[in-house]
C-alpha cells in the first residue's frame, strides 16, 4: 500500500511528464484496441453470415450459356433428393418471382419453394406455420410472410395479402426472415419484406410480365447435418449426371467459404496493415515508457539514495519503479480502451466497417498492457535497485 | 563513540571524512577493518543487518538536505519513517506533528520543500531524521549551505538531540562549530587523530 501511495504521490508531483507518457501509451493501446475491435467485428459478421446461410448449407445456381444447356428444374431437386435420401440431407429449390402490391407501390420478392426451405435456412416462425406438403398438393393460394419488425402494416395468420392479380392467405409469419443484410449476395438477399409460396401454385401475379415455367428453379439449397456433410464435389458429380438429354449449364456454388471470402480478405488486410501499425505503436509506447522511467530513475537518484539511507531494500526500490511503470501503462491503457470503445461505436455508426467490443477484448488489452509495462519497466527498475546508496547521496 | 556523545570530525577536503561517514551510516561497505555498533560486529556482506541499522538506529542529515522538493515539509518529515518498523499511520502523523512543533516548522508544514529557505530545509531534514528514535545521528556539513543565524539554529537543534541521549557525529570544515562538541577528531589522509 505504501508503495502505491508513493506512486500516486509521484504522479501528482510530476503531472506533465506522466501525462505525456500516458498519452503515447494510450495512443498505442487505442490503435491496438481498434484493430482487435475490427477483427472481432469481422468475426461477428462471419458468425452472422454463417447463421444467415445456415450451417453446412450449399446453394447451387445454374446459368445456361447456350442452347444445348439448360437451367435448374424441379426434377433436378427431386433427383438430388432421391440420391441423397440415405443421408441426413435436406434439399430444396427456390424460384424467385417479382410481384407488386395491389396499389402498385410496393415491389416484393416472392420465393416459390417447398417445405424443406425453412429447416435448411434455419428460419424461425414468429406466428402460424410454414408451407407443408398439402399446400403443394392442393396448389393452395397461401403465403408465408417475412416482414421486418419495423413494418408499418404487420400481417397476421389468416389475413389476406393482396397482390396485383392474386389474393393470398397468410399461413404464417417468419421471424427476422427479411432483416439480414450480412449475406450481401443478391441471390440470398430478399429485402425487408418477402413472401414464400408453394412452388406448385400458379404465379397469377405474372399477368403483366412474361410467365415463367412453374417447374423452373433458380437456386437449389442442400443442407447436410451429418458430421461429414455433402461436399461441393459430390454435388457437382450428382448434378453432372442429371442431364437426361440436355446438360445442365455451368454451376456456381454458394458456400460459407465463398460468402466469407470478402470478410476473410478484409480480415487479412486488417491483420497485416493495422496489425503492423499497432505493433509499432505498442513498441513506441513501450520505449516511451522506458525512457520516462529511465529519466525518472536518473532524476530521482538522490531520492533513491535517501530511501536506501532510510532503510529501503533493493527489492523495495525495484518494486517501486517496476510498479510505477506497470501502473502508468495500466492507466494509459484504460484511457486508450475507453476512447477505443467510444470510437468503435462512432465508426460503426458512421462508416459501414464492422466493429465490435467485448469484455474479453478489454481484458486482453489490459493484459497486454500490463505485460508491456512489466517488460519495459524492468530495466529502469533494475537500474534503480542496483544504485549504490553512497554514490546516490553524492548526486544532486 | 559513546552513547549520547557529541563528536566533531574535521579535516581537509579529500582526507576521507565523507567515506568515514558513509561507512558509519552503513551506506558503504568497508574493504578492510571492522565496524562495531552497540557491540555488534557489522560485516561488509551483512546487508540485512546494515539495512536494519539504517532503518532503526542511525540517522543522517546532509549538507544538501536531500529533501523531496515537490512534497510539503510535513510530507518530508513523515517520509523519515517510510521504511521504519510498522507503526500506525495515525501515530506516525502525530509524531511528525510533534517534530514539526519541536523544530518550529508548523507554519511551513504545507509549503512545498522547494520554497523553503536553507535553514528551514535543514530543520525539516533534522526532523525527518528523528522520525524514528535513533541512537546515532550523523551530520555531514549540516550548516555548509546556511548563513550564520540559520547555522546557529541548526546547531542548537543538534545539541538538543544530543542532550536527549542521541550520539551526534558532526562533520564540518567550520572550526567555530567545534564549541558545540564534547570531542574533536581530525581526519588526515585516511587517519583519525584525536584532537586536543
Amino acid at each position: 500500500m505504501s508503495t502505491l501511495r508513493d506512486i500516486l504521490r509521484e504522479f501528482r508531483t510530476r503531472p506533465g511528464r506522466y501525462a505525456l507518457g500516458l498519452f503515447s501509451i494510450a495512443v498505442g493501446m487505442l490503435t491496438l484496441c481498434l484493430l482487435l475491435s475490427m477483427l472481432l467485428g469481422l468475426e461477428r459478421k462471419a458468425e452472422r453470415i454463417a447463421e444467415d446461410l445456415g450451417l453446412n448449407v450449399i446453394g447451387v445456381t445454374v446459368t445456361p450459356n447456350n442452347s444445348n444447356t439448360r437451367g435448374l428444374a424441379r426434377r433436378d431437386v427431386e433427383l438430388l433428393r432421391a440420391s441423397l435420401s440415405q443421408t441426413n440431407c435436406l434439399v430444396s429449390g427456390v424460384r424467385f418471382d417479382q410481384a407488386k402490391s395491389m396499389d402498385g407501390k410496393k415491389a416484393l420478392r416472392v420465393l416459390a419453394t417447398d417445405p424443406s426451405l425453412v429447416a435448411i435456412r434455419g428460419w424461425r416462425m414468429r406466428d402460424g406455420r410454414f408451407l407443408d406438403s398439402r399446400d403443394l398438393d392442393t396448389l393452395a393460394s397461401i403465403c408465408v410472410v417475412a416482414q421486418s419488425k419495423t413494418s408499418q402494416h404487420p400481417k397476421e395468420p389468416g389475413s389476406r395479402y393482396a397482390l396485383t392479380g392474386a389474393q393470398l392467405t397468410v399461413a404464417g409469419l417468419l421471424e427476422n426472415g427479411g432483416e439480414s443484410t450480412e449475406l450481401q449476395d443478391q441471390r440470398l438477399m430478399y429485402g425487408d419484406e418477402f413472401l414464400v409460396v408453394p412452388h406448385s401454385a400458379e404465379a397469377y401475379w405474372h399477368q403483366d410480365g412474361p410467365r415463367r415455367d412453374p417447374q423452373s428453379v433458380d437456386i437449389l439449397f442442400v443442407r447436410d447435418a451429418s458430421e461429414n456433410p455433402v461436399t461441393q464435389t459430390r454435388l457437382e458429380n450428382l448434378l453432372s449426371g442429371a442431364g437426361r438429354g440436355m446438360e445442365l449449364g455451368p454451376r456456381s456454388y454458394i458456400t460459407l467459404g465463398s460468402l466469407l471470402e470478402n470478410v476473410n480478405a478484409m480480415e487479412r488486410t486488417v491483420k497485416l496493415t493495422t496489425g503492423t501499425i499497432a505493433v509499432f505503436c505498442l513498441l513506441l509506447g513501450g520505449v516511451t515508457l522506458m525512457s520516462l522511467m529511465l529519466a525518472n530513475v536518473s532524476e530521482r537518484t538522490s531520492e533513491i539514495g535517501l530511501r536506501r539511507a532510510l532503510g529501503a531494500s533493493r527489492w523495495q526500490l525495484y518494486l517501486l519503479f517496476f510498479l510505477e511503470g506497470v501502473v502508468t501503462t495500466f492507466v494509459a491503457s484504460l484511457i486508450g480502451i475507453c476512447i477505443a470503445a467510444w470510437m468503435s461505436q462512432a465508426v460503426q455508426d458512421t462508416v459501414s466497417v464492422p466493429m465490435a467490443f467485448s469484455w474479453s477484448l478489454v481484458w486482453l488489452c489490459l493484459g497486454l498492457a500490463t505485460l508491456l509495462g512489466a517488460i519495459f519497466s524492468l530495466p529502469p527498475a533494475m537500474i534503480a535497485a542496483q544504485t549504490q546508496p553512497a554514490l546516490a547521496m553524492r548526486n544532486e | 563513540m559513546q552513547p549520547g556523545e557529541f563528536v566533531a570530525l574535521t579535516g581537509p577536503s579529500g582526507s576521507g571524512k565523507s567515506t568515514f561517514l558513509n561507512l558509519a551510516a552503513f551506506l558503504d561497505c568497508q574493504t578492510e577493518g571492522e565496524i562495531r555498533f552497540q557491540d555488534q560486529l557489522v560485516g561488509a556482506k551483512a546487508e540485512r543487518i546494515r539495512r536494519r541499522l539504517r532503518r532503526e538506529s542511525v540517522g543522517m542529515i546532509f549538507q544538501s538536505f536531500h529533501l523531496l522538493m515537490r512534497q510539503s515539509a510535513f510530507e518530508n518529515v513523515l517520509f523519515g519513517a517510510r521504511y521504519a518498523p510498522s507503526s500506525g499511520a495515525k501515530q506516525l502523523r502525530e509524531r511528525a506533528r510533534e517534530l514539526m512543533a519541536e523544530f518550529s516548522l508548523e507554519t511551513i508544514a504545507d509549503s512545498p520543500a522547494r520554497f523553503l529557505s536553507g535553514g528551514e530545509m535543514q530543520r525539516v531534514a533534522i526532523a525527518r531524521s528523528m522520525m524514528v528514535p535513533r541512537e546515532l545521528l550523523l551530520a555531514d556539513e549540516p550548516t555548509g549551505n546556511l548563513d550564520r543565524a540559520s547555522a546557529e539554529v541548526v546547531m542548537q537543534q543538534l545539541v538538543r538531540i544530543q542532550e536527549a541521549g542521541v550520539g551526534v557525529l558532526l562533520v564540518t570544515h567550520n572550526e567555530s562549530l567545534l564549541d558545540y562538541s564534547s570531542r574533536h577528531i581530525r581526519c588526515d589522509e585516511g587517519q583519525l587523530i584525536e584532537a586536543p
